[in-house]
């Protein structure tokens, strides 16, 4: 692909169409260096992951505590799971105009679309994974005259625990693609969606494209953290299907 | 070793234990009673097996008993006094058909889980939980994990666990049924010798007549729909029992007799 590429841009010979690797990859060999005026490919790079950091964190704190309370009383489930059937189809996007409405143009807002991209993927899968948590463990810790704090800390918690690391993995790759969307909406002056935008504006097609692939090799490597700690802490889960 | 430290004699007593589920029939439902009229005094240190055909509730019996499962009339006692919780705070322990341990856990962890929840510290934890490792003959893989061992290994880690706890009854639901011949057998030789080292009464759930008369000091024989106390056989035989002598057989004949029906 790599060669099809080069062989493309030396035919094309357009900058503004397609720019030829050296000058991608001397975008990418220098991160620290300042692009347009609008900071570095570092300096981009962090905000977006701050945001992102930001965004599904909030999520995990609601949508964590919500699921394990609605896996485990069906009371909840009921009413709760009405609310999500509503929500779940609108795409985190199509929030964009009611954020900005809300929280104003700025993090505030940028945030709230991460953490609702986030949010519903975490909500499912930890409502899943309490589901998943067999009675005979329950049951167990009660014989033991475990409390329901001790039940939640004990058993819920750590036997839904790799439903719920799932649910994160899936929830950090939607919040990464809405900071990287909501970044280039207006009123934004930062991040790799910005950047990325900002550059087609002037031009700078080897800009974009080196901006693209900081944003796929930056989702790769999260997504393969979560993949490692899912690989070396939940291995029990396989023995139990 | 010392097993026997803070137990004192206690009976549990079920006193008229019924039980019935609503159940649909066509259009309405109908109260199926499962369990009916049960009563039963099981005393300090006594191993009484209850036996059945399928489906007398005799796993609802022991639920009840248990706490985990409330009855619909009757009430249980130990020492005179309502169970009203799971397991009565800790004076009965239970062995599952599927050994529940927790998968996450290392075996030694998951003896000590009742002690963390009752809040002992973490030397006397690990001291009481490795003691009954030992027990059980678990010393070796007292790190691995649950889904490392084999069927009769996870069943004793589960028999340590119940025991971690001091208990005065261990309550078995059908705790062998899912192990091999031999293991089951080797397992059961454990059960005389932890019974007599630890002093425990156990309530035994089983389906299996020989397990029952190798491991009772009494059966119980239920009869179904709805299950009723149909017998109470004492077993006199000394132990170690030879499933092969000749009161043996003779006391499986007869359990069979009341088990298959007339």
């Amino acid at each position: 692909m790599i060669v099809v590429w080069e062989a493309l841009a030396q035919y094309v010979h357009n900058p503004f169409v397609l720019p030829t690797l050296g000058s991608i990859l001397s975008v990418l060999l220098m991160p620290t260096a300042d692009l347009l005026g609008s900071g570095s490919l570092l300096e981009n790079a962090r905000v977006s992951l701050f945001r992102v950091a930001l965004g599904f964190l909030i999520a995990a704190f609601l949508a964590v505590p919500l699921g394990v309370a609605m896996g485990q009383w069906g009371g909840l489930k009921e009413l709760s799971e009405g609310l999500i059937s509503a929500l779940r189809p609108v795409p985190p996007l199509a929030w964009v105009p009611l954020a900005m409405a809300w929280l104003k143009i700025g993090l505030a807002s940028v945030v709230f679309i991460i953490a609702l991209g986030a949010f519903f993927p975490i909500l499912l899968s930890t409502m899943q994974g309490v589901r998943s948590v067999k009675r005979s463990w329950q049951e167990a810790v009660w014989m033991m005259g475990a409390n329901d704090a001790d039940l939640i800390a004990k058993v819920i918690l750590p036997g839904s625990a790799p439903e719920i690391w799932t649910g994160m993995r899936v929830g950090f790759g939607i919040a990464w693609m809405c900071v990287v969307a909501a970044e280039m909406l207006p009123g934004t002056s930062s991040g790799l969606g910005y950047l990325i935008m900002y550059a087609y504006g002037w031009g700078q097609i080897q800009v974009v494209v080196a901006g693209m692939v900081a944003i796929g090799l930056l989702g790769i490597l999260i997504d393969r953290f979560f993949m490692a700690v899912e690989r070396r802490w939940f291995s029990w889960r396989a023995s139990e299907r | 070793m010392v097993f026997l430290e803070g137990i004192r004699a206690m009976t549990l007593q079920l006193l008229g234990i019924t039980k019935s589920f609503e159940q649909a029939d066509g259009k309405s439902l109908v109260a199926k009673v499962v369990l009916k009229d049960i009563n039963l005094t099981i005393d300090d240190r006594e191993v009484v097996g209850i036996l059945g055909p399928s489906g007398c509730g005799k796993t609802t019996l022991l639920r009840i008993i248990a706490g985990l499962d409330q009855p619909t009339e009757g009430e249980v006692l130990l020492d005179g006094k309502k169970v009203s919780r799971p397991g009565a705070r800790t004076k009965m322990g239970m062995i599952f058909q599927e050994h529940a341990l927790l998968p996450w856990r290392s075996v030694i962890d998951n003896v000590s889980l009742g002690l963390e929840i009752q809040k002992v510290s973490g030397s006397e934890r690990e001291e009481k939980a490795m003691r009954y490792l030992e027990l059980v003959g678990l010393q070796g893989s007292s790190h691995s994990r649950p889904y490392e061992l084999s069927g009769g290994m996870r069943q004793r880690a589960a028999v340590a666990r119940a025991l971690a706890l001091e208990p005065s009854f261990l309550l078995m639901d059908e705790p062998f049924s899912a192990l091999d011949p031999q293991t089951r057998k080797q397992i059961q030789t454990d059960i005389i010798r932890i019974q007599e080292k630890t002093a425990k009464a156990i309530v035994l759930v089983t389906h299996s007549v020989e397990e029952a008369i190798l491991l009772a000091d009494r059966l119980v024989i239920l009869s179904a729909n709805p299950g009723m106390v149909r017998r109470i056989l004492n077993i006199e035989m000394e132990r170690p029992r030879d499933s092969m002598s000749r009161p043996f057989l003779e006391m499986r004949k007869e359990v069979l007799g009341l088990l298959g029906g007339g």
